[in-house]
């Protein structure tokens, strides 16, 4: 299918019509994007307008409460936060995966429309899916066990 | 380059942002002494609400604040702090002065380590008398400074007088 | 009113197709080496971190080792299938299922003598690598078992990217490959040289690899498919001109820019040297061979057997690609003073070799990339392995001038190290002799004799550097770099140093039973079985069973294979 609309896109280059309505489309994405140009210029713009220029030594010093401030500005981060930060993204990605599984796995054989047509739809994935999906998971699974024998799962 | 101060800005515009500005005053979140705790309650609790003026308490930082309220004793150990404070708030920027202490050293007017009236480091533009005033006095010294706001004269201010009287 | 069908009934989602659920044609011998490095890594990984403390580094080793030989043993059933060998071998039913390449997992995945044998040269790789992993482990201190499970998990990756017959399939396997080896390229804590190593490797491999999957987008739109036989057979059956051909040639160009990348091609191969330099010696043994290998056996299976109606265009491509890697991975080799970085650059002007083979196309050329890369891999596996004898404790001594007179320190490292060298620079009774040889017949089989005598010309050039290093070796008074006698030399990089120095021998007096091999070795594209074959295709409209893919007739013809 994906096919022959491709080649009616392209042959249809030369007949001028399709083209236009292709660009239109990307026009609204365009006004959108002055728009929020605009926006943001109109709004920091009318505020270098309007507001006084007095720069002054005393406005430049690093904020401390008033005192001499002292030591870097410069923090070490610690690394359980981006170790955890991976885990998830890794477990999360795998929910994502699954969800649509799981709405699949036992499913209609049938579907009937308004009008009384019976269709048969993409049957429920069964016991195939679900050794595919556990499979999945087991291998997951062992990535977290070996997470866990490292120690990085501990938040101290 | 502002419009402001080079005088062309029409009376309504000026009178327009001189309206949005006093009515979103932006107060540090500070105090020093017994003031602090009236001030306090004229700013937290719901009975002495200050928000109902359009003065919102929330920034604990000099660099979004307009307005700040020297509450308590200024005792020359403080002083170059309230100073330097003052200095990294943005202009325009305005102070009360509450309490008798930061009016002009107060009951300490004789010791050896209180800096007598906070003026002596930094510009005021409202003095709220008391010891300690009631958070219904400190209202009323902000109604008094947004009625300056209002009056005041914008491109004097814009050109950086720190007091503008009206 | 009417009881008509509805051309899209509004309560069927979108892509639904009638008909059920059915799982595609899975044949699961031909997944067993595959399934066997996989496993292998995964329990290898969690018998180490549950068994912390309790296995050491000969554990893992051994584990390793014996994973790569099991990958080995069960890839020559796969062969004997696919080569048709006689009744008393037959494990399979040859009435159900004929004798020759076939395909397994819906299509993803082909099996035929070129996938094969690259299967079994990197399990052998994965085998020889671990041993010299396990020599510089042992002397540096290390315990970990990590590793070994990257090796395994990146020798996954190349066999999958060895039998793709689906682009994206094509690019799981390079991804696996390459994330692999990016964390092999900084396991070194210690060396800071290390750590930007494998960030350099990171950050270029991920530009590549998007280079990769642009160009597979772009032939997903100019062909409408991503599997090979489906654009074979489109590419064959419609004349594509104006904006698909486009489509189709940047796709093409990005693609080759993606794999250029993977095997180190000028002008991609400006991260193949800090990289090498930087990483663990032991590690860039696995890098130099089994990631060529790999991204090789890609190239190839792309664009012979998926392009083959566009030689015309990407011949020339390669063509340039060659040369500028033979002449500059010969010229900037010369005026190298690390030797790391000095058999990178010799790595680049042989993958320029390699080129070579794949431009010629056809089954000349498959012989020659496929005897190229049997004979390279052991070789450089040799060199590094040496390099990181005498690298000693730390990896850190790498200048070309701690190899002054290593022939008085360590005659024998000295004299494999030179073999080594002289097979890589293609001295006869070597395996390097047959592979330049087979690589210079493809070439100008081809009708492409000119960039065969720029390869001979670049190959005399690599050959000083090779002397050059040969004549330190022997011929002058060991310098203050040298290691002092009685260098240590760790026992199992000592049998991975003797087995290829064996291999590349016997290869050198013997080519006949590897250029056999290869000969019966061409990769081939077969279509996948129609999984609705056995319940009556009958019953399914046209279009369909034309979606699904015919019923399964190998489609070798045509597509450079014999």
């Amino acid at each position: 299918m994906l096919l022959t609309d491709t080649t009616v896109l392209l042959s249809a280059t030369t007949a001028g019509e399709s083209y236009s309505d292709f660009v239109r489309s990307y026009l609204t994405v365009g006004i959108f994007a002055l728009l929020a140009l605009a926006l943001v210029a109109t709004l920091l713009g009318a505020g270098a307008l309007l507001r006084p220029t007095r720069p002054q030594p005393g406005k430049y010093l690093t904020y401390e409460s008033g005192v001499d401030p002292v030591g870097e500005g410069w923090a070490q981060t610690q690394v359980r936060y981006y170790i955890f930060a991976l885990l998830f993204v890794i477990f999360d990605v795998e929910a994502v995966f699954i969800f649509p599984w799981a709405t699949r796995l036992d499913g209609d054989t049938e579907l009937v429309d308004s009008a009384g047509n019976v269709f048969e739809v993409l049957g429920p994935y069964g016991a195939y899916g679900l050794i595919k999906m556990l499979l999945f998971i087991f291998v997951l699974a062992l990535g977290l066990v070996y997470a866990w024998r490292k120690r990085v799962l501990r938040w101290m | 380059m502002g419009l402001v101060e080079s005088g062309k800005m029409p009376k309504p515009l000026t009178q327009l942002l001189s309206l949005s500005r006093k009515y979103s005053l932006w107060v540090y979140q500070w105090g020093l002494a017994c003031c602090a705790i009236e001030m306090g309650s004229a700013f937290a609790s719901p009975r002495y609400d200050v928000m109902r003026l359009g003065v919102i308490p929330f920034p604990a930082s000099p660099r979004q604040a307009d307005l700040v309220v020297i509450s308590g004793t200024v005792t020359d150990k403080i002083a170059p702090a309230v100073k330097r404070l003052y200095d990294q708030m943005p202009d325009p920027k305005y102070v009360i002065s509450m309490g008798s202490c930061a009016n002009c050293g107060g009951p300490y007017w004789d010791s050896y380590s209180v800096t007598k009236g906070v003026d002596q480091i930094i510009p005021v533009d409202v003095y709220v008398p008391g010891c300690p005033p009631r958070p219904e006095a400190l209202l009323e010294g902000i109604v008094l400074l947004q009625e300056r706001i209002g009056r005041e004269d914008m491109v004097e201010r814009w050109r950086g007088e720190p007091i503008v009287v009206s | 009113m009417a009881m008509v069908a509805q051309a899209v009934p509004v309560d069927v989602l979108p892509g639904d197709l009638p008909g059920e659920v059915v799982p595609p044609v899975v044949d699961w011998a031909a997944l067993v080496p595959l399934i066997v490095l996989a496993l292998g890594a995964l329990l290898l990984l969690t018998f180490a971190s549950l068994l912390r403390g309790r296995v050491g580094l000969r554990f893992f080793t051994a584990w390793t080792a014996l994973v790569g030989l099991g990958a080995f043993v069960t890839a020559i059933p796969l062969w004997a299938r696919v080569q048709g060998w006689a009744d008393g071998f037959a494990w399979w039913d040859p009435a159900d299922t004929p004798a020759g390449p076939f395909s397994t997992l819906g299509g993803a995945l082909g099996v035929d003598g070129f996938s094969v044998l690259l299967t079994m040269l990197i399990a052998l790789a994965v085998v020889v690598c671990s041993l010299v992993v396990a020599g510089q482990a042992a002397r540096d201190g290390e315990t970990r078992a990590e590793t070994h499970v990257l090796l395994l998990l990146s020798a996954v990756g190349g066999v999958v990217m060895v039998g793709a017959n689906d682009l994206l399939v094509l690019f799981l396997g390079l991804e696996t490959l390459s994330l692999a080896v990016y964390v092999l390229a900084a396991m070194n804590l210690r060396r800071v040289q290390s750590q930007e190593a494998g960030l350099k490797y990171f950050v270029l491999g991920a530009f590549s690899s998007a280079f990769f999957l642009y160009g597979i987008a772009m032939v997903y739109g100019g062909t409408g498919s991503t599997s090979l036989a489906d654009i074979t057979s489109f590419l064959s059956t419609n004349l594509v001109v104006g904006n698909s051909s486009l489509l189709v040639l940047v796709g093409i160009a990005l693609m080759v820019a993606g794999l250029g990348f993977k095997v180190a091609a000028v002008p991609f191969h400006s991260w193949s040297p800090d990289v090498y330099d930087g990483a663990p010696t032991s590690s860039v043994a696995f890098m130099a061979s089994v990631v060529k290998v790999a991204a090789f056996a890609g190239m190839v299976r792309v664009l012979l057997l998926g392009f083959d109606t566009f030689a015309a265009d990407w011949r020339p491509i390669l063509q340039v690609l060659a040369v500028l890697s033979l002449v500059g991975g010969a010229l900037m080799a010369v005026v190298q003073t690390n030797i790391k970085r000095l058999l990178a650059y010799s790595s680049i002007s042989h993958a320029g070799f390699i080129l070579l083979g794949v431009e010629a196309a056809g089954t000349q050329g498959t012989r020659a990339v496929v005897v190229y890369l049997v004979a390279y891999t052991f070789l450089v596996i040799g060199s590094f392995a040496v390099v990181s004898i005498v690298g000693r404790s730390g990896d850190g001594a790498h200048a070309v001038d701690a190899y002054r007179g290593l022939g008085r320190v360590s005659p024998a490292l000295a004299a494999t190290f030179t073999f080594l060298l002289l097979a890589q620079a293609g001295v006869p009774f070597t395996s390097g002799f047959y592979a330049k040889f087979y690589a210079v017949i493809a070439a100008v089989d081809a009708q492409s004799a000119w960039l065969a005598v720029v390869a001979m010309l670049s190959a005399v050039v690599a050959a000083y550097l090779y002397l050059r290093v040969v004549v330190l070796m022997w011929f002058t008074a060991p310098g203050e770099h040298t290691p002092a006698p009685g260098l240590r030399i760790p026992a199992t990089t000592g049998w991975a140093l003797a087995a290829c120095t064996a291999i590349t021998l016997f290869i050198g007096l013997l080519p006949g039973p590897l250029t056999s091999l290869a000969d019966e070795a061409p990769a081939v594209i077969v279509e996948p079985a129609d999984p609705l074959a056995g319940s009556g295709g009958g019953d399914l409209p046209a279009d369909l069973s034309d979606l699904l893919g015919g019923a399964g007739v190998p489609t070798g013809a045509g597509n450079g294979a014999p």
